[in-house]
């Protein structure tokens, strides 16, 4: 039992699941800033409640870019198909794999989320400008993308390694 | 495809032609208004006779023109000018908006009363052209229907306000309004007080103080609440004075008289008198409820009188930029340089007014940026005038390249015939059966767009809803992949990625040459950009194994160091030169950037692939299957509407930061001729007349209330 515990394929799903949980909650903490300043910019002006719902949108992404991420550690590492018997180096590795999207989504989401809340503002002073606030926010978006290549192709390639 | 050629107008003519003249230019909207600038600089450029120099007149403060309401009067008839101060003309556009922003008001508070179909998407509504010179008289009117919605508005508030705080009364003395001691009160000479205790030892303390006292004063128990007793007191005219000072020094908390019965006690029937305020202040609720209904009506007239000020406020920025005398009015403007001989004969056949028409002069004006386009290709142009306009001198129009390009790379991140299918079919619906206009019709078409190449790009990988197909027939049939499959060759995927992030930046370059050339700038468009196709092209054949293409990056370097400087001092020339090669670190982070492409199309795929998964362990047999349909619903669309949006946004991206980035000086201005086109309303030339509508509904109105 604790062969099993302290094995390969644990530390490969530890490494999915903390993904999909630290840019989740990024995500999670993100949207729900944009969420509030919209909240009480809808007070003034309800209106605005489609150009906001995109901008509370945006800071989502890195949560579908952790799923993501699990999903390609259930896949390559054999989860789904039932065929999963990774030695500790191999998990390690996949472990390893993970961390750029947890770390890099975490920390985009809620950095994307105060672009996204200033850009909210800017919205309602100027309801116009919407697609230059978008922009904006999603300049901080490249990063997670980046961490997102990172994380699939290396664990696409640690597969290939077995 | 090209930025148009503009003409820079000087207009001189007859002071009294001078509000004609601005209401004709902003019939036709094509001239777009410009600051003449310095009286006395422009009488001299214009070589005006001294004659009309010494007629000049110090402009006053004149409101003659200003109604009570503070709407322009005569300057809409002909005939007439408006030679106001500056200050007052301020005034007066400021007096315009302040109404806009109370018909603004206005038209939010009626919006839920309106009882019309409402499309769905906003559609400016088509008016005539004599309802945007809307008579004094009939503005007055409507102003003043302004003033009696917002006075209905106040009587609507104030009844809710009264209706709430009658009702907290109400609530209140609700449990004492069975009381039966006022019916005695009201034969006797008796006083009474009502209150609440803290608790029964404190009603217990009270009365022992008033046996200690040998004080007539009786007590009832109304009721208990949460700890609290409500209690009646009362106590003969004779002893007022002896039981008040008992009172006074009790814990009792009195209760707070809202009306005269209930000074006296009679709870009962100040119970029915609140009662009936509150229906009075209903009904009056309710009457300005109908009130706002029969308001709603005049909506279409309202929008109307909105744009009639805001063409208004036009006319008279356009005023402020004009230059004037007592007899001359000098007006200068930019106009499309092909339509400037039609429409100079046509000013100058029907006004007293000389047309002076001359090219824009590099370094001194900078004149407006109009895009033409193919309409194919037009709707992304208001892409690129979000970012910025082209400058009407440095660029060149990226309008025919951009629409392409951009519609590519959205469909390549998006990827499948089924999200395609859909975002083509959703678009269509909302150009032709709702009608989208303006800057929402230009994205639905660049959608649209992008949604073909989705589908082309979808049938290439085989992606049908993210396999919905294969999944749910266990692989017993699915689309065939005829190119590769995303998912089992990402690597491949980033490749090509790259490769599509390179061709389009030398297009980009591509265009930057072009303009150099078209500027005459023929040295940099070959020894400063034109090294990077080798450079870079030979990069990219080294790396698919052609082992001569090292020389063709080296030869292009050597191009780059040693003549991309123009310089006498070759340790300048060959520093500078080295400079302009370590942009090579900007190439590598511009073409990495385009790898977002694998990753979205990798987001789409995937989350789609989670979708029907979660549909297939449901299942498609027995009742199950509706849940199998509707998580497939839910789950391609929600994924439809995030992966749409990153597409969109990533696609905007590529083109505004790396695109943009090898060619676009931007900054140039907006082209906004003197125009009728208002918020609501769009000005046609067959039309129905909105204000005759309205008023006809007055007058059926009227001949409905005489005959009921």
């Amino acid at each position: 039992m604790v062969k099993e515990i302290f094995s390969g394929n644990t530390l490969a799903l530890l490494g999915g699941v903390l993904s999909a949980i630290i840019a989740g909650l990024g995500s999670a903490k993100a949207v729900r800033m944009v969420g509030s300043t919209a909240a009480g910019i809808m007070n003034e002006k309800p209106e605005l409640f489609g150009k906001m719902v995109i901008l509370q949108a945006l800071p989502g992404t890195q949560g579908i870019y952790g799923l993501l991420v699990w999903f390609f550690v259930m896949n390559f590492a054999g989860f789904f198909n039932g065929t999963a018997n990774l030695s500790i180096y191999q998990g390690l590795l996949y472990f390893l794999a993970c961390i750029p999207m947890a770390v890099v989504g975490y920390l985009s989401a809620t950095h994307q989320a105060k672009v996204a809340c200033d850009g909210a503002v800017m919205v309602s002073k100027n309801p116009g400008e919407q697609s230059k606030a978008i922009i904006l926010a999603a300049m901080v978006e490249t990063y997670a993308i980046f961490a997102l290549l990172v994380s699939v192709l290396s664990i696409i390639m640690i597969s290939n390694l077995a | 495809m090209s930025i148009v050629k503009m003409k820079k107008l000087k207009l001189v003519l007859a002071q009294e032609d001078q509000i004609d003249l601005l209401n004709y230019l902003q019939e036709r909207g094509l001239a777009h208004i410009e600051d003449n600038g310095d009286l006395d600089e422009i009488l001299q450029e214009l070589r005006i006779s001294p004659v009309y120099d010494h007629d000049r007149i110090a402009l006053q403060d004149n409101k003659a023109y200003v109604s009570r309401m503070g709407v322009l009067r005569k300057p809409h008839r002909s005939g007439e000018s408006a030679l106001y101060s500056e200050a007052a003309l301020e005034d007066l556009i400021q007096q315009s908006l302040t109404w806009q922003q109370r018909i603004t008001e206005v038209l939010k508070v009626l919006k839920p009363y309106d009882e019309t179909k409402k499309p769905l998407f906003t559609v400016k509504r088509e008016t005539s052209l004599q309802d945007r010179y809307m008579e004094e008289e009939d503005q007055l009117k409507l102003l003043t229907l302004v003033e009696d919605i917002e006075g209905n508005q106040v009587d609507h508030r104030q009844a809710l306000e009264e209706e709430a705080r009658l009702m907290g009364q109400l609530h209140a003395i609700e449990d004492w309004k069975d009381l039966a001691l006022p019916e005695m009160l009201d034969k006797t000479n008796y006083h009474s007080t009502f209150g609440y205790f803290g608790s029964r030892d404190e009603y217990e303390q009270f009365f022992v103080a008033v046996a200690e006292a040998d004080v007539p004063l009786a007590g009832e128990i109304c009721f208990e609440q949460e700890g609290n007793l409500a209690v009646t007191l009362v106590w003969p005219f004779h002893s007022d004075a002896e039981a008040k000072d008992l009172i006074n020094r009790s814990h009792l908390i009195r209760f707070p008289a809202t009306n005269k019965w209930e000074e006296i006690g009679d709870f009962r029937k100040s119970y029915k008198v609140i009662q009936s305020r509150i229906q009075a202040v209903q009904d009056k609720a309710e009457w300005t409820e109908k009130e706002f209904k029969n308001y709603a009506d005049h909506i279409p007239v309202l929008q109307l009188l909105y744009d009639v000020l805001e063409a208004d406020i036009a006319k008279l920025r356009a005023i402020l930029n004009l230059t004037q005398t007592r007899h001359l009015t000098i007006l200068t403007c930019y106009v499309p340089a092909h339509l400037t001989g039609e429409l100079k004969e046509r000013i100058e056949s029907c006004f007293n007014a000389l047309v002076l028409a001359e090219d824009p002069v590099k370094g001194e004006d900078l004149p407006p940026t109009l895009l033409d386009n193919h309409s194919l290709n037009q709707p992304i142009e208001s892409t690129i005038l979000t970012f910025s306009p082209p400058h009407y001198y440095e660029d060149t129009d990226p309008t025919w390249v951009m629409m392409w390009t951009y519609a590519f790379f959205f469909g390549s991140m998006l990827s499948d015939v089924g999200y395609g299918l859909l975002l083509v079919i959703g678009t269509l619906l909302g150009l032709y059966k709702f009608k989208a206009e303006g800057n929402l019709k230009s994205m639905l078409q660049v959608f649209m767009v992008g949604g073909l190449f989705s589908i082309g790009f979808g049938i290439l990988y085989g992606s049908f809803f993210g396999g919905v197909l294969g999944t749910m027939s266990h692989d017993a049939f699915d689309l065939p992949v005829l190119w590769f499959n995303p998912m089992d060759k990402p690597i491949d995927l980033m490749a090509w990625s790259m490769v599509f992030g390179v061709f389009h930046l030398f297009l980009a370059m591509g265009i930057d040459v072009y303009n150099k050339f078209r500027k005459g700038n023929h040295y940099d468009a070959l020894f400063v950009v034109a090294p990077w196709y080798l450079i870079i092209g030979g990069i990219i054949l080294m790396l698919i194994g052609v082992s001569w293409a090292k020389y063709v990056s080296i030869a292009g370097a050597a191009v780059l160091i040693l003549m991309s400087v123009r310089s006498k001092n070759p340790f300048k020339r060959i520093l500078g030169g080295l400079l302009n090669l370590y942009d090579v670190t900007s190439w590598l982070s511009d073409i990495l950037s385009y790898t977002r492409i694998l990753a979205l199309t990798l987001a789409t795929s995937v989350i789609a692939m989670v979708v029907n998964l979660m549909a297939d362990m449901i299942g498609l047999k027995g009742p199950q299957a509706i849940f199998t349909i509707l998580v497939l619903i839910a789950g391609h669309a929600l994924n439809l509407a995030l992966s749409t949006l990153s597409a969109y946004v990533h696609s905007t991206r590529l083109h505004y930061v790396e695109f943009f980035g090898k060619f676009y000086e931007g900054g140039g201005r907006n082209y906004t001729p003197l125009q009728l086109d208002g918020l609501y309303t769009k000005v046609t030339d067959n039309a129905d007349s909105v204000l005759t509508k309205d008023k006809d509904k007055v007058k059926a109105e009227a001949s409905s209330r005489v005959l009921s």
